[in-house]
């Protein structure tokens, strides 16, 4: 056996994620062989024959992998990129063409798409490709998670201590805040020890390194 | 004539002078008459005894003196008898003379050696207009054009020296006109022999030489014609003798008219540089000389060694009965139409060879995407098929690979076609900064070989600032030239009587320059308008559908694009986009 199809070690793997490929393609055959290859694999794969079909079906919460021809009629694949990054659906992309020019490939490329694998790509191929947009797929749940985790965080902290640790993280020191917000240092100290255990961080650095995560996302 | 002058001095003295002398005989003889008488009645013996005695010799020279005077008187008046009658028949001849002059139908001057005039004829005064009192005592210059006077004036010397001389001159009447007269002057010798006096007698030559000038003139712009037409032309005897050629003609080989005139045709320098050519010319000139037009086209050196391709052609030119009197040889130099046919000819093919190129990559490529998606179902079945079998325990031998196999298959018969639309589809890309204003005009003028007589016309809208596009110029042009045949096809089945093609062009945003093709046409229909660029789709009759599709390819392999206006209400607009050359 020179090679084996399905045995891929990868993030995937370990986690507990639902492998979920939208594949958009008005070929039948293709639509009908790929998606019976990739659940024998393990995927659970749903298929389109346009891509005004999928826009139809889908909505902002979905997640996982698409798998996109380029060449269809009707939307092309481009265009039905250009048009989910309009509306904020965020999947990965893997474009799947009959014949890809550099052209192509660049703006798939530029406009956020993993991969684009000319037809008739081998299945390793295709599964070398998956695995790496899934890994991404990950990477991006557990991101989202992160955020999710430092939103609540951030938003458990009184206005009080939102002051206090915004001042800190700015450079200044205990006596500073003391003598600008006209309280007793002992108080400083109390705000900030209990917004830094309600951010989880264990030292400055780390409390800064959070904090710089919230504005970043934009909660501050 | 001076013997005879003096022979008539006697009569002339005897009539003019004889009545005196007779009187004076008479007178000297009757003084002496009274001693006659006496003799005669007094003396005896008979008279003759008495007039012959010696004793008076005075008697017989009385009578001598009276018998003289007798005869003297006779003689006398037969004398002036005489002259009175060659006075009256020279009066005669000089009347007749008068007439004679008068009646003249041409101008008759005498004039002396100096030139004046001393007698005109009635003519001239009723002719010229002139008072006989105004030209007598004149300068017959005086009534002759500046330049005749100076023909005059050069030929007075050789009429006094030979005694006649002739020459053209211009009268001028007294109102200013003039008449063209032939002069001729003759001397009038007088006793001594010299010239002092001449005849000129003037002919009225107006119509003559009017008719002459005429004929000047016809052949004067005969040759005009003859010598500056771009043709070149020439006159043969039957037998193939140069007769004529023009100056055309013989500045093409730098000779002159003498050296080629005369010569057989064949033997000249035009024709010299080919044996083969001698050969068909002198066949041709027997087949013309049998009355026949005989045409040919030949490669010919002209002085300066360079080649020109002349359309010959010799035309026989019959005599009444229908034989062949002479025989025309033409030439046109049809070099510079061959060579825009050579060229038309030439674009043509690399119209067709672009155009087979791109049906080709077109044809590679749809071919390409085709088979490549059923090769890749078959990739993504075979993966299946080796995944269920994996689950398998009992197999037959090798069966995993040859599903392996056949997947591996599937996938090199992908990589044959890729190659296959890659080798195809590369072509010879020069892609250039090219303007767009002489990528338009060679686009009209191309199509304008076959909108002749078609009455569709191609306009194009020149833009003043020249836009510059980066493409492989030709390739743009094919996709161009398709538009607007396009265009014009389907102007033509419409029927529309006057078609108008407009091309334009104008910046569109980002660094494109976009190129539009509009027609008054029956426009794209609706249906049409969707499926308008995919391959194999066509509203002709014996179109292939490639096309628009091909265009399409092209544009959009320079990263352009190609589309039509589906909002435009009368006729069909193509919006052709481009990136700019900056």
């Amino acid at each position: 056996m020179r090679y084996s199809v399905c045995n891929f070690r990868d993030v995937t793997e370990t986690m507990p994620i639902k492998k979920q490929v939208y594949l958009v393609d008005d070929d039948a055959a293709i639509c009908d062989a790929l998606s019976m290859f990739l659940e024998s694999c393990g995927y659970q794969v749903e298929t389109f024959s346009s891509a005004e079909d999928f826009l139809a079906a889908a909505d902002a919460a979905i997640n996982g992998v698409m798998l996109l021809d380029q060449r269809m009629t009707g939307m092309t694949g481009l265009e039905l990129q250009a048009e989910l990054d309009k509306r904020a659906i965020g999947l990965q992309i893997i474009f799947i063409s009959g014949h890809a020019d550099v052209r192509m490939s660049v703006q798939a490329i530029k406009a956020g798409a993993i991969n684009l694998l000319e037809k008739p790509f081998t299945n390793e191929e295709l599964l070398r490709s998956l695995t790496e947009a899934f890994s991404l797929v990950i990477e991006k749940q557990l991101q989202h998670e992160r955020f999710d985790q430092l939103r609540q965080s951030f938003c458990s902290l009184t206005e009080r201590e939102k002051e206090v640790i915004e001042h800190v993280v700015a450079g200044h020191s205990n006596r500073q805040l003391a003598e600008r917000m006209g309280v007793s240092d002992r108080t400083i100290e109390v705000h900030r020890a209990r917004g830094m255990k309600k951010m989880g961080a264990t030292s400055l650095p780390d409390l800064v390194r959070k904090y710089a995560q919230c504005q970043q996302i934009g909660i501050t | 004539m001076t013997q005879q002058q003096a022979s008539w001095l006697i009569p002339k003295f005897a009539s003019r002078y004889g009545y005196i002398i007779t009187g004076v005989l008479f007178g000297v003889g009757f003084v002496f008459f009274d001693a006659l008488i006496d003799v005669m009645i007094f003396n005896e013996g008979t008279l003759s005894e008495q007039l012959l005695h010696p004793s008076r010799p005075e008697l017989l020279m009385r009578l001598s003196f009276l018998v003289l005077a007798c005869a003297f008187g006779a003689y006398a008046f037969y004398a002036s008898r005489r002259e009175q009658a060659a006075l009256e028949d020279a009066r005669d001849a000089e009347s007749r003379l008068e007439v004679l002059f008068d009646s003249a139908a041409e101008f008759i001057f005498l004039i002396d050696a100096e030139g004046v005039i001393l007698r005109a004829n009635k003519i001239v005064f009723e002719e010229s207009g002139y008072a006989r009192s105004e030209m007598i005592g004149n300068h017959i210059k005086t009534y002759f054009t500046p330049d005749s006077r100076q023909v005059c004036e050069c030929n007075f010397p050789g009429l006094r020296e030979h005694g006649y001389n002739r020459a053209d001159i211009e009268f001028v009447r007294k109102d200013g006109s003039i008449i063209n007269m032939e002069c001729s002057a003759t001397a009038v010798e007088d006793v001594q022999g010299q010239y002092n006096s001449f005849l000129i007698v003037q002919r009225d030559v107006t119509e003559r030489l009017g008719a002459a000038r005429r004929l000047e003139d016809s052949e004067r712009r005969f040759r005009a014609i003859f010598n500056s037409t771009y043709q070149f032309i020439g006159l043969l005897d039957p037998q193939g003798t140069l007769l004529e050629a023009n100056q055309t003609a013989l500045d093409f080989i730098g000779c002159s008219n003498h050296e080629v005139v005369g010569k057989r045709f064949w033997e000249t320098p035009w024709w010299q540089h080919s044996t083969s050519l001698q050969t068909r010319l002198k066949d041709s000139i027997a087949e013309a000389a049998q009355g026949k037009l005989v045409r040919f086209e030949g490669v010919h050196v002209n002085s300066t060694g360079q080649k020109l391709v002349i359309d010959f052609s010799l035309k026989p030119v019959l005599d009444e009965n229908g034989k062949t009197v002479m025989i025309i040889p033409e030439g046109r130099d049809i070099s510079e139409r061959k060579l825009a046919e050579e060229k038309y000819r030439q674009m043509q093919q690399e119209f067709a060879h672009v155009m087979r190129l791109s049906t080709m990559g077109e044809m590679a490529t749809s071919m390409a995407h085709e088979l490549n998606q059923p090769l890749t179902a078959l990739t993504g079945y075979c993966g299946t098929a080796l995944q269920l079998a994996r689950q398998q325990t009992s197999l037959p031998e090798g069966y995993l690979d040859i599903l392996e196999r056949a997947s591996e298959q599937a996938h090199r018969a992908g990589v044959v076609i890729r190659h296959l639309r890659d080798f195809v589809s590369k072509g010879k890309n020069e892609m250039t900064c090219v303007a767009l204003n002489n990528l338009v005009d060679g686009v009209i003028d191309f199509v304008d070989w076959e909108l002749r007589d078609s009455g569709i016309e191609v306009v194009f809208h020149r833009q003043s600032d020249a836009h510059e596009v980066f493409a492989d110029k030709v390739q743009i042009e094919q996709v161009l030239i398709n538009l607007v045949r396009n265009s014009v096809e389907a102007i033509r089945e419409s029927g529309i009587s006057q078609g108008k093609v407009e091309i334009s062009s104008r910046v569109a945003a980002a660094n494109m320059i976009e190129l539009r093709v509009a027609d008054n046409g029956p426009g794209v229909s609706s249906e049409m308008a969707g499926v308008l660029f995919d391959p194999y789709r066509t509203s002709k009759e014996q179109g292939m559908g490639m096309g628009l599709s091909i265009s399409r390819s092209i544009v959009e392999a320079h990263n352009g694009s190609l589309w039509v206006d589906k909002e435009r209400q009368q006729g069909a607009l193509f919006c052709m986009q481009l990136p700019g050359c900056d």
